[in-house]
């Protein structure tokens, strides 16, 4: 594929990816920041002939680069993260306190859960697909997802 | 039980996600680029001032639930006065954000004043129990600048500036879980009971003394 055919899946699937990478760094500002690296990385390349997981998984490497950034950013004293949702005045307030509780938690995951709950749960992904977007075995993620819900339902304890 | 956990997971994911739309990126279709998000909270903030001048004596209503406990009003500031109140986390218009460190708080005292520290600066002023909340502010403030990025930090300062301004009533809350929440034009602000209050000195009044850039 030519460089145009790139600027055909930004325009296609920014929006889409940018929401996924909001789920993994927690921030728009550095969703957004993640998505255009990755455009800006691929452009070069030849597209793929599914591109839209080639994409998504080049997504997930880069939030996990800004993760880990974080994490060094919060050993000097900064902590946690921003979450976005719909406009709590047009919503039952409890609900909106009970998502941001459900984020922040899911935000607290280690990596690899946080990033197997979201495939699962936000994109919907089965199983062998969450293995082969982040290169690990089916056993693995099951594992993953297992101790994530086990480590979310504390929530409510 | 399991299974509600992974609806409440599906939602909470999936909410968050679709309150972004194209308007809300910094590219466009258009090409043009959208302001970024520190000049996005810039304008949340300068919203913020508009709308709690134009409310005047606005009153935000806690929202009626079909699910779990009713939030408890504070009458009269029961139950909210005499303790300092740790920040944990709060939204902003459509920004949730947690708490930067683990200063941010704000104390009412008997005597009619706050203390607040909103992670930069210490903030204080009066304050008056109202029939489902407070009145507080306006507040004078340290004046120490801030030059980082870090989003918390800026949504911090700017839900306080908003809560302490006295331009409105603020209504005041507690969850099934014990925490405080804090209700103004545009925002909601939790906090967790941090043990009593104890008064400042007099001399640990709140002046506007311009202060070092952190």
């Amino acid at each position: 594929m030519r460089d145009a055919d790139w600027t055909l899946l930004y325009d296609e699937h920014y929006l889409r990816l940018v929401r996924l990478a909001l789920n993994l760094v927690d921030d728009l500002d550095s969703a957004e920041d993640v998505v255009q690296d990755v455009f800006a990385a691929v452009q070069r390349k030849p597209t793929p002939a599914d591109p839209l997981p080639y994409l998504r998984t080049a997504v997930i490497n880069r939030a996990r680069s800004v993760l880990r950034r974080r994490r060094v950013v919060r050993a000097f004293g900064a902590r946690a993260s921003v979450v976005d949702f719909a406009d709590p005045a047009d919503e039952d307030v409890l609900r909106a306190d009970r998502r941001s509780r459900i984020l922040a938690a899911i935000a607290q995951l280690p990596t690899r859960q946080k990033e197997v709950v979201v495939l699962r749960y936000y994109e919907d992904l089965r199983v062998a697909e969450i293995a082969a977007a982040l290169g690990i075995s089916a056993a693995a993620v099951s594992t993953s997802l297992a101790r994530a819900l086990d480590a979310l339902k504390e929530i409510d304890r | 039980m399991k299974d509600d956990l992974e609806v409440e997971i599906r939602d909470a994911l999936r909410v968050r996600a679709q309150a972004v739309t194209a308007t809300d990126l910094r590219r466009t279709d258009d090409g043009r680029d959208h302001p970024t998000r520190r000049n996005v909270l810039a304008a949340l903030a300068a919203a913020a001032a508009v709308a709690a001048l134009a409310v005047g004596i606005g009153v935000v209503v806690w929202p009626s639930s079909d699910k779990g406990p009713t939030p408890q009003p504070a009458t009269g500031g029961a139950g909210v006065i005499g303790v300092k109140w740790q920040f944990e986390h709060g939204i902003q218009g459509t920004t949730t954000f947690t708490s930067p460190s683990g200063r941010v708080s704000i104390a009412f005292y008997r005597e009619g004043k706050f203390g607040a520290d909103d992670g930069i600066n210490y903030l204080g002023g009066p304050y008056v129990a109202t029939a489902d909340g407070l009145r507080i502010g306006p507040a004078g403030s340290t004046l120490v600048g801030y030059a980082g990025h870090d989003p918390n930090v800026l949504a911090t300062q700017i839900a306080f500036g908003a809560l302490t301004g006295g331009r409105a009533p603020v209504s005041a809350k507690f969850n099934d879980q014990g925490e405080l929440v804090l209700s103004g034009p545009g925002y909601s602000l939790w906090f967790r009971n941090a043990g009593p209050s104890v008064a400042p000195s007099e001399s640990a009044s709140f002046t506007k003394t311009p202060g070092p850039t952190r």
